[in-house]
């Protein structure tokens, strides 16, 4: 466009400036008052299509369940039976601990409304499709699965399966409790089981954690409420996988038929129904009336608010915004401990930082090396330092699984105890000079940067040179897939079964991102996935994890912790080392 | 951008040129936003990471089989400029895709939350603009006194300030000290509560407007200081108008040209900066979806999202093109 100026004397114009100012000064108004119109972009969870779809069959016109108090109490009865081993010939894969009757304290104030301040904004909510850890945290508390997770001790109790059995090593039976129903109103029975399982193994459901499901045969509905499920293999794994709702939620067919899929509907039958779902604003969740625990769950209402920042979650609970909320960073985490009218809940988390080593490396192949670098580590010393001494120390099994985790000491892991004498011999041993290696930090995660800063100080007193490459999430994801690396610094969490832990060291397994190679351990491994009674089970996985000491797949370092802290009001609240939101159920508020 | 002084006499006067002149200036539009679609497809692709890496996360099983599978169901196995036609296509006919992560409907999304960012940018550039025009006429009128020296160093804090920081402080400072006063985090719709939802925006307003307040000042000041000293300001004077008349009809209106036209190119610095703001403020908009779907390699909300964003800003600055020429009495069209 040219920049020359008008030809002089130019004055018929019939849109004077006023005009235009006037022009401007309204269409500047209107589009202020356009902004300020809209109605919020609320999504009942309806579909988009169409429009007048109600969500899911909506709860509030569910039929009643004919006696909820009847369903209820062989929850609380029956549950220890079913802990018992059953009469077949081999071990019971047997829930590890029963249900403990849950009878209300005296002093529950029932109804009411929690706001609990989410880190992240929840992706959806198909429990088949969607492992992102704020989808998880919600949509736990809509579905049931055949077993859950004891609070305190984390091991596998009945929750819709009342009891279980392995007929023979090949055949487990499930016998689903009765008259649960969905948030629909229908019946939960094994077909839904059969139907939830079946879509999580079928290739066209994309579901991330198929494999956790193992060598599944066949999955057959044998009564309205037996379930037997027939495996290629034993597969010891089996129940404490299917207590876990990635894998195992029990959804409603109806639904999904309806809508495709459940990533913004609700399909479950657990203790709330889904009443409003607006990605990065809130998720609400109301109560079941018709849920299997007669007067549970306590709270009417929970709104699941997005707080991304973590100084804003700070002053949300602070300020009483929200009643829940939860704190990555112990710096902020360790802000609210003084403050009278709030609760720090805070818990060991299983959430491990660690290194898995490349065996593309040509120095790192060597065990000796990677046992010098064990020693040359000061766990403690990366513990003060980059969390200000707010974590534990950790093996390959986080230490609060403490049904399978080995403990941290001289005699099981002689290395984890810095020794630089040790460790330089060993250097020497395998005719290692020193040498250069890069190590992917994940910028998303606050303690991953400095925890590889602090390490490269360490190495370098043995005189490994560590080059620091802070990542992002997505790219740190991918680099970590496809082994280009040769250390990292990430979180990791691999429940439910010590043998999903371990899959990091399985020649064969999947999140063995290194590509270390260990046939003795994969023997362990195998024989841990074959073995049916638990305490010949816990025996091999203590072996396997003291090979992690003398021939270590990976440089574990330490679990950080779960902040949950929490108003005053907030009562019967439980942090769990999972970082699950299970304890909601058992939650209520006394404003 | 383009600069405004266009004109000339080859085509016809008045709103007849005003119109062309309009006609052409949308049609420029045109390429533009051609360009960015590709601009921003490529830079995505380009980027490290990968959707079906985010989804499996850490847990997930990723062999090789199950990843081309994914790739395969979110189309990402065909050739790049398939999927840019496909994606193009779709937009042609208003249809924005589907997020990859959520398998919502993208553009009822971004319709739902662009009044959100509108509100919070207009409100900061209204703030802005409030603070900025009294505080420069001042700092000019009274050049070297003590009130020009104190605006002169607002401004530079106000320039030298993140906004993200300014953001965190603000949010810690009023829920230490001012509980309750303001909300810290969350939006609260205009249809549920007008004054509620003026109360949810301001504070974010504040922390992003306050650079653009620092700039916008400077600006009106030299700009002031210019006109002050032009010959038909001093024969202002001299016919004996009062101070008052002459530095706010005479020299105000003039001065205000190149203001608005820096408002104008501000409006983009306000949206990039919305989208720090937004997250640090927990609001809806249109900046926390882009960054929810780069985090998550979730590209079609990416690419309409930015589109969206670089579009609206094309159109802001067509609209001040315009504005600027009418209110410079010496600009024509052509």
């Amino acid at each position: 466009m040219s920049d020359v100026p008008g030809p002089p004397g130019h004055t018929a114009r019939r849109w004077s400036r006023r005009d235009a100012i006037r022009l401007f000064t309204v269409g500047g108004v209107a589009l202020g008052l356009a902004a300020c119109a809209p109605t919020p972009p609320r999504n009942d969870p309806k579909p988009t299509t169409a429009a007048a779809a109600p969500p899911t069959s909506v709860p509030a016109a569910a039929p009643p369940t004919s006696a909820p108090a009847a369903a209820a109490a062989p929850a609380a009865t029956a549950a220890p039976a079913a802990a018992k081993p059953s009469e077949s010939p081999v071990a019971a894969a047997k829930p590890t601990e029963a249900a403990k009757p849950t009878t209300a304290p005296a002093t529950v104030t029932r109804g009411g409304k929690l706001v609990f301040g989410l880190d992240v904004n929840p992706v959806g909510l198909d429990p088949a499709t969607t492992t992102a850890f704020a989808s998880v945290q919600i949509y736990q508390l809509l579905y049931m699965s055949l077993g859950s997770q004891d609070y305190a001790t984390n091991k596998t109790i009945p929750d819709l399966a009342e009891s279980w059995r392995s007929v023979d090593p090949l055949t487990y039976e499930y016998k689903i409790r009765p008259g649960v129903r969905f948030h629909g109103g229908r019946e939960v029975t094994s077909e839904d089981v059969k139907f939830s399982l079946d879509r999580i193994l079928d290739p066209k459901t994309s579901a991330p954690l198929l494999s956790y499901l193992g060598p599944v045969d066949q999955i057959q509905a044998t009564d309205k409420y037996t379930v037997r499920i027939a495996m290629k293999e034993t597969f010891a794994p089996l129940m404490n996988v299917l207590a876990d709702r990635r894998p195992g939620s029990i959804v409603d067919r109806e639904v999904i038929e309806k809508n495709g899929s459940l990533q913004n509907w609700d399909g479950g039958s657990g203790p709330f129904t889904l009443a409003e779902y607006t990605p990065d604003v809130r998720v609400v969740l109301e109560r079941y009336g018709d849920y299997y625990e007669a007067g549970k769950p306590y709270l009417d209402q929970i709104e699941f608010r997005v707080i991304p920042d973590e100084s804003t979650r700070l002053a949300a609970i602070r300020s009483g915004e929200v009643d829940i909320t939860i704190l990555k960073d112990p710096k902020i985490a360790r802000l609210v401990r003084g403050d009278p009218n709030i609760q720090a809940l805070e818990t060991p988390s299983f959430w491990r930082e660690g290194s898995p080593y490349s065996f593309k490396h040509p120095q790192l192949r060597d065990p000796r090396v990677r046992q010098a670098i064990s020693y040359a580590t000061d766990r403690q010393e990366i513990i003060n330092t980059v969390l200000l001494g707010e974590g534990v120390p950790t093996g390959p099994i986080p230490p609060d699984e403490t049904e399978w985790a080995l403990p941290i000491t001289k005699e099981n892991f002689p290395s984890y105890f810095p020794d630089l004498d040790k460790a330089r011999a060993l250097m020497k041993e395998a005719g290692v000079d020193g040498f250069k290696a890069k190590i992917h930090a994940n910028t998303s995660y606050a303690p991953d940067v400095p925890t590889a800063q602090v390490l490269q100080a360490q190495l370098r007193r043995i005189g490994i040179e560590l080059e620091i490459l802070p990542t992002e999430n997505a790219a740190f994801l991918q680099a970590q897939r496809e082994g280009n690396f040769d250390m990292i610094t990430g979180f990791q969490t691999n429940r439910p079964d010590p043998d999903t832990y371990l899959l990091i060291a399985d020649s064969k397994g999947s999140p063995n991102y290194g590509k270390y190679v260990n046939p003795k351990m994969d023997e362990i491994l195998q024989l841990g996935r074959t073995t049916l009674d638990n305490i010949e089970r816990k025996k091999i996985y203590q072996d396997a994890q003291r090979l992690f000491d003398t021939d270590p797949s990976s440089l574990f370092l330490f679990v950080i912790k779960n902040y949950t802290p929490a108003r005053n009001a907030v009562k019967g609240y439980v942090p769990m080392a999972s970082g699950y939101q299970l304890p909601l159920k058992d939650t209520w508020v006394e404003r | 951008m383009h600069k405004i002084r266009c004109a000339g006499s080859s085509y016809g006067k008045g709103s007849d040129s005003v119109t062309r002149y309009i006609a052409r200036r949308v049609l420029q539009v045109v390429p533009v936003v051609i360009g960015l679609s590709i601009v921003v497809f490529l830079m995505l692709r380009l980027i490290p990471g990968d959707v079906v890496d985010v989804i499996l996360g850490t847990e997930g099983a990723a062999s090789p089989e199950r990843l081309a599978q994914l790739r395969k169901t979110f189309g990402l196995d065909r050739p790049y400029y398939q999927q840019y036609l496909e994606w193009a296509g779709g937009i042609m006919t208003g249809d924005l895709g589907r997020s990859i992560r959520t398998s919502r409907p993208i553009l009822p999304d971004i319709l739902a939350r662009f009044p959100v960012t509108l509100q919070m940018t207009g409100l900061a550039m209204l703030v802005s603009l409030l603070l900025a025009i009294p505080l420069g006429v001042l700092s000019a009128v009274r050049r070297y006194t003590r009130a020009d020296t104190l605006v002169r160093v607002v401004g530079l804090i106000g320039l030298s300030i993140p906004n993200f920081w300014l953001a965190t402080m603000l949010v810690l400072f009023v829920s230490t000290y001012w509980r309750g006063v303001l909300p810290t985090s969350g939006y609260v719709y205009p249809s549920q509560d007008l004054f509620g939802s003026f109360r949810s925006v301001l504070l974010p307003a504040l922390a992003l407007g306050a650079a653009n307040m620092a700039i916008l000042m400077r600006m009106t000041r030299s700009s002031m200081l210019e006109v002050l000293r032009q010959e038909y300001v001093t024969t202002a004077r001299a016919k004996g108008l009062v101070e008052r008349v002459v530095v706010y009809r005479h020299a105000l209106r003039n001065a205000m040209i190149p203001v608005i036209t820096v408002a104008g190119l501000q409006v983009g610095y306000l949206l990039g900066g919305a989208i720090i703001v937004e997250q640090i403020f927990a609001l809806p908009g249109v900046g926390t979806l882009i960054l929810n779907g780069i985090t998550q390699r979730d590209y079609p909300v990416v690419q309409a999202g930015v589109l969206f964003v670089a579009t609206s800003f094309v159109l802001v600055n067509l609209a001040v093109d315009i504005l600027y020429a009418f209110l410079d009495p010496k600009i024509h069209y052509g």
